[in-house]
């Protein structure tokens, strides 16, 4: 425990941004290049409230080990760019996979366990057009994990599926 | 004339139910009108290096400065669309002005802390809604519209002070179990001496922190 002076003050982001709760972002973090507010504004149609998607975004880009929160960072914002260039829009909501929270089990059936977003399952059709079986394999597997992990494939996938969607062709 | 040790024992007792701050709150108030200045400085001198937040308290009104006012406008909106609230430590001045803004949001107490205190007696003060909630089922409290709350005793960079109980259920994974993991900073000042009812944590605990840094 530290008592004594304050250290000196943390020099300011580079980007003057701060975390999705708030926070000041430090220089020496290897992830200060992320900007969660491009990833919150790429999910708002999958979740159109504000302190849902702050939830998402926050265990997204600031929940498990760096390099996958910087990596996921990088691949929502490339995705989102894509999207944005493209003009294409949010596929229709259609059949979706819950992204579940790890509770223990003898709590999980007592609360509102689930993420405010959840996995889109059609873009999945692109690969598994007639067999619901395999579809089931692969949602199982994008939603499986550590919360960070699944949530950043369901933000992946949903941005896929906005591509994907012949009606969002330019 | 004061008797020092009798308020070391009334502030051990009280502070268990309503809070390290709100007790030196009391506490400095009532010494102040007994004893003025010349009482504070005793008080501190006598029981500030065992009381980290009495200490602090004191040396606020030693310094002309009022004791920080609990701010829960900022909390409120922080929780806002939150169906259900969890507090870990207890401060009575800041929760009877937290409550009033809070809607139908439902309300549990960790029953859990290093002083002795009367978990029912605690949570009836605060309506008779109120839960108790064991440490053990913490879980039962989380979810996607749940929010999660301490108190936070002072912040010195990223170190920030709590009760002991906090490090019973904060971590990484409950971090993506509560949609809101709320610091509410109402001492607004760090401790000058060890807070040794205290542990010291980082702010990375939580999503959102309130109060003055």
């Amino acid at each position: 425990m530290h008592i004594g002076p304050d250290p000196p003050p943390s020099p300011p982001d580079r980007d003057g941004g701060t975390s999705p709760s708030g926070r000041r972002r430090d220089r020496s973090d290897p992830t200060s290049f992320m900007r969660p507010e491009v990833v919150a504004a790429a999910l708002e149609p999958w979740v159109p409230d504000e302190r849902d998607r702050e939830f998402v975004v926050r265990v997204i880009l600031d929940e498990g080990p760096a390099h996958h929160r910087g990596s996921s960072f990088v691949l929502l914002a490339l995705l989102a760019e894509l999207v944005r260039r493209r003009g294409a829009h949010a596929s229709s909501q259609g059949p979706v996979e819950p992204v579940r929270m790890h509770l223990p089990p003898h709590v999980a059936s007592q609360v509102d366990g689930t993420y405010p977003l959840a996995l889109p399952l059609e873009p999945l059709r692109a690969l598994a057009p007639d067999d619901p079986s395999a579809l089931r394999a692969m949602a199982d597997c994008l939603v499986d994990g550590p919360a960070h992990h699944a949530l950043a494939n369901a933000a992946c996938v949903a941005l896929l599926g906005a591509l994907l969607d012949p009606s969002a062709a330019p | 004339m004061i008797s020092v040790g009798g308020i070391g024992r009334a502030f051990h007792s009280a502070a268990g139910e309503l809070g390290m701050l709100t007790t030196s709150r009391l506490i400095v108030d009532e010494v102040f009108a007994a004893a003025g200045e010349p009482g504070i400085v005793e008080l501190r001198a006598t029981l500030g290096r065992r009381y980290a937040v009495l200490d602090a308290v004191a040396a606020a009104r030693l310094a002309g400065s009022p004791t920080p006012a609990p701010g829960p406008e900022a909390v409120a909106t922080a929780l806002r669309g939150a169906t259900s609230l969890l507090v870990v430590g207890v401060e009575a001045d800041a929760l009877d002005a937290l409550l009033p803004l809070l809607g139908g949001t439902r309300l549990g107490v960790l029953a859990v802390s290093e002083l002795e205190v009367d978990w029912a007696r605690c949570a009836a003060s605060y309506g008779a809604a109120t839960e108790v909630v064991p440490a053990a089922d913490w879980a039962r409290w989380a979810g996607r519209r749940a929010a999660l709350l301490t108190f936070l005793y002072g912040r010195r960079g990223a170190a920030t002070f709590v009760v002991p109980a906090w490090l019973r259920v904060s971590g990484p994974d409950v971090r993506t179990l509560f949609r809101t993991v709320l610091g509410w900073d109402v001492l607004g000042r760090p401790p000058d001496v060890y807070p040794r009812w205290l542990a010291e944590t980082t702010v990375r605990d939580f999503s959102t922190v309130v109060g003055d840094a």
